[in-house]
Order: structure tokens, then sequence, then C-alpha cells
């Protein structure tokens, strides 16, 4: 009995061993393939945050304000910028630039 | 046999038994031999234990540095403080052809001829007779590569390239730098910092802002128009960490054209360029006097001369109409030399050297790039003493102004100008050189520069933003002897009640421009027709118009949430 209980618990360790192996052999798969694919996904972003950071670099926004804003886009006056604070259900409204030590 | 016979015998017999033989055994000398084999196999075992029990206690991250020092086509990103690129790697192939491998040379030649129309052919014959490898185009597009592949010549190899991108061209020319073809940084932060981005796998991460660094660059183009000046610099740095968050000096260069600059009207001004800056030293002697309890902002000065001599050479005042009688305060206000020369006298040699020494102007300063000037040194004595109080006779580079400005401003404490985020050299223990107090009455009196029409700043009132500083108008020194020409300077703080930035504005060789129209900030009439080439009438001007533009962004970008 003792002899067969011990090869059927040698037997069964054997089939879990394999089992777990290939199973985690598929998971390493599937991370090698997620990572792949993240590096190319990573790739593929800096290329874009390349082109982003062209066309959205002052120079090009300078001209793209000449070209197509150019009477639709005002300059805001900073000292009648309001700065709102929210102290217990309350709004308190500051100066945003104090001028007070002028 | 006879008594005598037995005693001969005897002695023949004892000679024999008792006669040297070396005792030599076989199996001694071959267990000498393995003993000796196997303390040799024993330390060459010892030792490569040694190295694998080291590998195995080496962390990690270090192996994995080390892997990425072995890529050989591989540079780290650039990166500004809000994320953006400076500077990009893109994996590029390049196309050589083996002439020794070339089946049919004039097919060849006529299917390159097709991909590559702009080519000089007559050129590549030539090299194609000479054997030897050659490359044709570096950078190819997708499409010339898939035309090459098909045409299926053994000939044709293809090499794997970086290339570096720079999208903002012109923008960060002086600090970036550039790299030659065998990846390896020939100026800027690409040389300084070539082993690191070789083998980090992270963007390095500067402290420079890209739209402030643009505003700043367009005001300079502008003076340049404005005031024909042969080049300018300007840096914009915070006070209280030396963050760098624009340093520009004009002219600069596109680094995507990889041009070979040798005109040294290219130089980093920034940095490089040691000037003699005049007027804004004068700060720094009233910082002293006050600092060493010499003066009080009130201490009167009585019946200064308008012209004193030192070793036969005359010290004059610039503005003749200043007056005889001045408190120490008015004496930077008006930006007196005879007043400034009085207070240097009472710091004293001694006190003074170390003053400067403690801000950091007298000395070469340790920078993020290469390219950093040497301010000219020279012996100490009572005329030096004299000249150095208003800013004469004493070199030094804009960025070492910036750094000793900011030490004023800051309280005295010490900080290491730098354009690398999070540095670790910026983790310092903060010294401080100036005593309680010394910074607030200073930040006052600049501010007053600035703000009084007694000051020589007045255009730089840019209303919300509590803008001071000091003006420095020098001659320029050409080959030891002073030209006509001038250094117009302007060493600006930002808010002189709590100081965060300062900014400086140098214009190398600036001309009055008399159909220039001056806008004054406290509302009198535009004035035309300026024929005065100070630093009031140009830097001051520019500097004006600088915070101005960059002043909403600081002021709202950058605005400490409490």
């Amino acid at each position: 009995m003792k002899k067969i209980i011990l090869i059927l618990s040698i037997f069964l360790l054997l089939i879990f061993t394999t089992i777990t192996k290939n199973s985690t052999k598929d998971i390493e798969k599937q991370i090698y393939n997620t990572k792949e694919n993240l590096r190319i996904l990573e790739q593929k972003y800096e290329m874009v945050l390349l082109d982003f950071n062209y066309l959205s670099s002052p120079e090009k926004l300078m001209e793209y304000q000449a070209q197509y804003f150019e009477n639709e886009l005002k300059e805001i006056d900073i000292t009648n910028l309001k700065k709102l604070t929210f102290i217990k259900n309350e709004i308190q409204i500051k100066e945003f630039i104090d001028l007070k030590n002028e | 046999m006879s008594e005598k016979d037995i005693e001969n015998l005897t002695l023949e017999s004892y000679e024999n038994e008792f006669s040297f033989k070396e005792n030599k055994s076989n199996l001694n000398i071959s267990f000498n031999r393995i003993a000796f084999i196997f303390f040799i196999f024993l330390m060459v075992c010892l030792i490569y234990s040694i190295k694998v029990f080291y590998l195995g206690s080496l962390n990690s991250k270090i192996l994995q540095k080390n892997i990425y020092a072995s890529k050989t086509n591989f540079r780290a990103d650039i990166l500004d403080r809000n994320g953006n690129f400076i500077a990009k790697t893109a994996n590029t192939l390049t196309v050589g052809v083996r002439p020794n491998l070339i089946i049919d040379e004039k097919k060849l030649l006529i299917n390159l001829q097709l991909i590559f129309p702009d080519k000089d052919f007559s050129n590549i014959k030539k090299r194609i007779k000479k054997k030897k490898y050659f490359r044709i185009q570096r950078e190819l597009r997708q499409d010339q590569i898939e035309r090459l592949r098909n045409l299926g010549d053994k000939s044709i190899e293809f090499e794997d390239q970086i290339t570096r991108i720079y999208p903002q061209q012109n923008l960060f020319s002086h600090i970036i730098g550039q790299i030659d073809d065998d990846n390896n940084g020939i100026s800027g932060i690409e040389k300084f910092f070539d082993y690191e981005l070789k083998k980090r796998n992270k963007p390095l991460k500067l402290t420079v802002d890209t739209d402030i660094q643009f505003l700043i660059r367009e005001e300079l183009i502008k003076a340049q128009e404005i005031f024909k000046n042969i080049g300018s610099a300007s840096i914009l740095m915070d006070v209280n960490n030396g963050n760098i968050l624009s340093m520009v000096s004009l002219p600069d260069f596109d680094l995507n054209k990889r041009q070979d600059i040798k005109d040294v009207n290219y130089i980093n001004r920034a940095t490089k360029g040691v000037y003699e800056l005049g007027s804004v030293f004068k700060t720094f002697t009233f910082a002293a006097g006050l600092n060493e309890e010499e003066i009080e902002l009130e201490t009167p000065f009585i019946n200064l001369e308008k012209k004193i001599y030192c070793a036969g050479r005359p010290i004059g005042e610039y503005d003749d109409k200043i007056p005889t009688d001045l408190t120490a305060e008015e004496i930077l206000i008006r930006s007196g030399n005879i007043g400034s020369v009085r207070i240097g006298q009472k710091v004293g040699i001694e006190k003074f050297k170390l003053f400067l020494e403690n801000i950091g102007v007298l000395n070469k300063i340790e920078f993020d790039i290469e390219e950093v000037g040497q301010p000219i040194p020279f012996r100490w004595g009572k005329c030096k003493l004299a000249t150095t109080s208003f800013g004469h006779g004493i070199t030094t580079t804009p960025l070492q102004l910036a750094k000793g400005y900011s030490i004023i401003a800051n309280g005295g404490y010490e900080i290491k100008p730098t354009l690398i985020e999070n540095s670790k050299s910026n983790i310092i223990e903060k010294k401080r050189f100036l005593k309680e107090g010394i910074s607030k009455k200073v930040n006052g009196v600049l501010r007053k520069i600035v703000s009084t029409t007694e000051g020589t700043a007045e255009f730089a009132n840019v209303s919300g933003y509590e803008v001071g500083g000091k003006t420095g108008t020098a001659q320029k020194s050409i080959n030891g002897v002073y030209s006509k020409k001038k250094i117009n300077t302007f060493a600006a703080i930002f808010p002189t009640s709590k100081p965060k930035y300062v900014l400086i504005v140098l214009l190398d060789e600036p001309e009055p421009n008399k159909e220039y129209i001056y806008h004054y900030r406290d509302g009198r009439p535009p004035y035309k027709g300026n024929w005065r080439n100070t630093a009031g009438w140009t830097s001051v001007e520019i500097a004006g118009k600088i915070i101005e533009k960059i002043g909403p962004i600081l002021a709202t970008k950058y605005i400490e949430l409490n």
C-alpha cells in the first residue's frame, strides 16, 4: 500500500510539475510578446511625440498664429487676472499679481 | 690471520659500511609535482570562485547598465523640463557598395542612378575603381531601402546608424552642442555627458524651458535688428537653486545641419565669453560694504571728487551731473564711480577679494558644459581695488555674473548653476556668505534703480513683476586696448520682495538707433532720436521686453501653490 501511495504521489508530482512548467512557458511567451509590443508602441509613441514637439514648437505656433489667427488671438494683461481660492464653500478673489510693492 | 691483518680488515669493512649514498625515491618526486600542480589548480579555482561570488553580489541594475554601455548605436534622448524633445535619436540605415563583389557594374550604376537621381555618379565610378568599400547615402528613406533590397545585388551593403534629430533647430544650439559621425559628442551637453548619454537608458532631462528660451531668443534677435550688435547673450536662472531656465547666445546655428563652425563670433557668450562688465560690479562693492559693516544705506559720502588719479591714470564719473554729496544707497542708484571707489576702499583689498571669490565671479566656474571661460587673473593693489570697485579691470563670464547676483538676491546662500534637472550637485550643504538682512537691503536698492527716475534702468520697470537690477556699460577691450565699442549689460532680479529669478542681458557692440521709438513705462510720451550708447538705453530696453513676454509664463506656470 505504502509503495503504491509513494509511486502515485511521485507520478502526480511529475504531472503537476509538467503542467506548471508548460503553463509558465505560455505565460513567459505572453510576457515576451507583450514586452515586444510595448517596445514597438513606445517607439511609435516617441516618434509621434517628436512630431508633436516639432509641430507644436513655439516657432511653428507663432507661424500658425500669424497665418490663421492674427486678428483673433488677443493678449491678456496679466494684472487683470484674478486668483480664486475656495475656503469652506466660499470663494475668495485676490489679485493674481500683487501690485502693492510697485 | 695475524692481529695486524684483522685491524686492517676491520677498518676496510667500516669504510665500506658508512660511505654516503644519496637515497633517491621516485615516489617522493612524483608527490612533490602533484602537490605543486594541485596548488596551482587550487589557486585557479579560488580566483574563479572569488569572481563568481563578486558577480553574484552585483546589483542587477549595474549589469543592465553595462549591457547598455556595450551598445554602440545608442544615445539617450535629451528633454526639456516639460518633457519636450530637445534631441532625439533615430535609427537609420546607410547604404554602401563593396566594389569587389560587383558582377555587372553598368547595370548597378543605372539602378543606383534611378534610386538616387541627384548623386554625382562620376565620383561613384571613380570610387568603384579604387576597389574599397564606400558609403553612398546616409539616412535612407523607407522606399529607397525597399528598392535597394529588390535589386538583390551582393555588392550593396546596409549599415545600421543613429541619427540625432533636434526638433527645436537653433534654439538650444550652444547648450546641446554637436556629435560627430561616430556618435561622439564634440561640444556642449553632448560632449560633457557623452559617456552618460551612451549608457543611460532614460532620457537626460534639462532645466531649460523651450517656450521661455524661444521668447528670449526672439527678443535678442529683435535687439540685433535695432542696435546692430554683433552678438548677444541672456541667462535666466532660479536664484534659489541655480536651475537655468534659459540660456541664449547669438549668433547660433542649426544643430541638424552639422556645420563645422570655426568663426569665433559663434562662441557661447553666456559661458565662454569673458568680459569686463562695468558698473554691474558696483552691486558687489555695495553688498560687500554692507556685509562688512563698513557702510549703511544712509552712510553719507561728502565732497566726492569728479576725477581722481591712480598711478597717473584718471578715474572719472560717466555722468558729470552726479552730485558731490551722496549716500551709499544713492551711489549705487546713480551708478557713481568715485563713490564706489570710496566704498571699495572702506572694505579693503583682502575682504573685497574674499567677497568676490565667495560669490564666484573671480575664478573659473564648474559647469555642465565644457565651454566655460576663465576670468583673466590679475594682481591686487590699491589701483586695482579702485578700478574693480566700479567694475573695470576685472573680467568674468555672464554665467558667473548671474551666480553672483543670485547669491546677493537669495539671502547670501551658495548656489551652483546647472542645466541638469535633479542634479546631485544641487544637493549641497548651502553655505551662507551674507549676514542676515543684507540681501533685503541690496534688493531694495536694486528695485529703486529700476523704479525711480534717478536710476538707470527705468525701461525695465514692467508693471506687476517688481523688477530690480543694475546696468553696466563697459568699453570693449580688443587685444588689451580699450576701444570705442561697448559691452552693455543689465543684471535684473525679480520680484525684489521675494527674489525668484535673475536675468542677465548682454549686448556685444551695440550702436544707438536714432529711429527707434522708446516707450516710457510711467506714461510719459514716447521718445525718438536716442544717441546714448549705454546699457540703460539698450540692454535694459531689451530686458524689459523679455520680462514682459516671459513674465506671464513664469507667474502662471511656475507659481508656488500653497
